[in-house]
């Protein structure tokens, strides 16, 4: 029986070359899968830093204005003439309580809060303690499993109620596209009823 | 068996043009994503630059209005240890509310203008290189009240019938000003002979020389202490000179000044 060219099967030829191509093609389309989702994945890490990173400084700036006093511990000496900065890696602090009710006439309302890197955990994280520095509570502002760091810098030429805090995450994906290897961020934090320096 | 047209697979010509589109469609998500990777990285410098800019407007901003100079300022590139690098100037202009310099209004209030900007360099996709900049604006404006504390240790004798002056503040300040001057005179009485119990110490405050009401008569055995406030409103801009002066009305025993402490609080002068 002759059969009419439509109605021939496919040839080895054709059945290779076939399934070559369709190889290719899901190779191709597994490749970019992997590819399209690394890189998703990375801009929606480095979005969830920047907001944790956002949200972290903006707490600062609005706790720490109204301090009523610096711990021994978190003061900067008076600058060095060298103009060298000063970094602490904490920041313990007594603030109000409620940070929208600013009543530095009245302390009895205040407590003490931290900004600190939990050394567990690796979470940046702010501390609330009583008035007696009983600790109360914690809350995560940065995730550990992005290993944030904290610095709090003074230098020659700051006034003596002011200093500048810097977080960095270190963003190991990066690389894989070309952008920065660690997301950094600066803040000049300004404090109205007393001084970072002592 | 006969095959419907419907049942018949794929031509070698349709799987490859089916791959040809697919590679354009590929090829076209890559280019968006090489390009989403070029936006991150657009809005990570510019976040980055945004926050060394905060930084330093925010280190101006902490500085009082006589401690910034008018000019402009520029330091090392703050360098995150990747790049790119933020160079950072900060520019200080002296201005006058609702004037510009050359038509300076006294009525108006002065403030130093704050400009903040940071630059740095970038490529864009197509590897085009452009300097960005972010630049931040704010203010100081000229404090509402000044104050001018002094005090002078002394042995100076209180001379007697004329006034003499003991003590001056030079004050200057750029708008018009309502003063109060607050003084406090001790005495100490070294020789008594002489001395009355109507025997009495006159003190005044003068402003450039010109008497301001109130006068002090102080008897000056039965009180060492003298003091006084006195208000004087609309002192015009500029330089003056803050006196107290005083004398007794007898050239009889000794009287010296112990400590005088003088006030000066100056309010902005409010247009009636």
């Amino acid at each position: 029986m002759k059969r009419k060219k439509s109605e021939e099967a496919f040839t080895i030829m054709e059945l290779l070359l076939g399934v070559v191509l369709v190889s290719a093609v899901m190779m191709i389309i597994g490749l970019a899968f992997i590819f399209f989702k690394k890189q998703i994945d990375v801009y929606a890490e480095r979005q969830h830093i920047y907001s944790q990173i956002a949200y972290t400084l903006e707490d600062m700036k609005l706790r720490l204005i109204s301090a009523t006093w610096v711990d021994d511990g978190s003061v900067f000496d008076p600058p060095a003439f060298s103009g060298e900065a000063q970094v602490n890696n904490e920041m313990f602090f007594r603030g109000q309580k409620d940070i929208y009710n600013v009543t530095p006439d009245d302390l009895t309302d205040d407590v003490w809060y931290k900004y600190a890197v939990e050394q567990s955990t690796g979470d940046l994280v702010l501390y609330t303690y009583n008035s007696g520095k009983a600790l109360q509570k914690q809350e995560v502002l940065v995730e550990g499993k992005y290993k944030p760091k904290l610095e709090f810098s003074y230098k020659k030429g700051y006034e003596p109620n002011f200093c500048v805090v810097t977080v960095t995450v270190p963003s190991g994906k990066a690389n894989f596209i070309d952008i920065q290897n660690d997301i950094k961020k600066m803040e000049g934090l300004r404090i109205w009823f007393v001084d970072v320096v002592r | 068996m006969t095959l419907k047209p419907r049942d018949k697979s794929f031509t070698l010509i349709e799987v490859l043009i089916s791959i040809i589109i697919a590679v354009i469609i590929f090829a076209a998500l890559s280019k968006g994503m090489v390009g989403g990777g070029f936006l991150l990285k657009q809005g990570e410098n510019k976040s980055r630059a945004c926050g060394v800019t905060a930084a330093k407007m925010e280190e101006y901003l902490a500085k009082a209005y006589s401690a910034l100079e008018p000019g402009t300022y520029s330091g090392d590139p703050v360098d995150y240890g990747s790049k790119p690098v933020f160079n950072w100037t900060v520019n200080v202009e002296k201005k006058w509310m609702g004037d510009d310099p050359g038509t300076v209004d006294q009525e108006g209030i002065p403030y130093n203008l704050i400009t903040v900007n940071s630059s740095y360099d970038e490529t864009d996709y197509k590897n085009i290189f452009h300097t960005k900049n972010v630049r931040f604006v704010n203010m100081v404006s000229y404090p509402y009240v000044h104050a001018e504390i002094k005090t002078l240790s002394s042995s100076v004798s209180v001379p007697p019938n004329s006034y003499t002056e003991i003590f001056r503040i030079k004050i200057d300040y750029e708008v018009a000003k309502d003063l109060m001057i607050i003084y406090n005179i001790a005495i100490k009485v070294k020789n008594a002979g002489g001395l009355g119990a109507a025997n009495t110490i006159y003190t005044k405050c003068f402003v450039d020389s010109e008497a301001k009401d109130i006068e002090t008569r102080t008897p000056i055995i039965t009180q060492p202490l003298i003091n006084n406030v006195v208000g004087v409103n609309n002192v015009p801009p500029g330089e003056h000179t803050v006196s107290v002066q005083w004398y007794k009305d007898t050239s009889a025993g000794d009287i010296s000044l112990k400590e005088i402490n003088v006030i000066v609080v100056a309010f902005e002068h409010k247009q009636s």
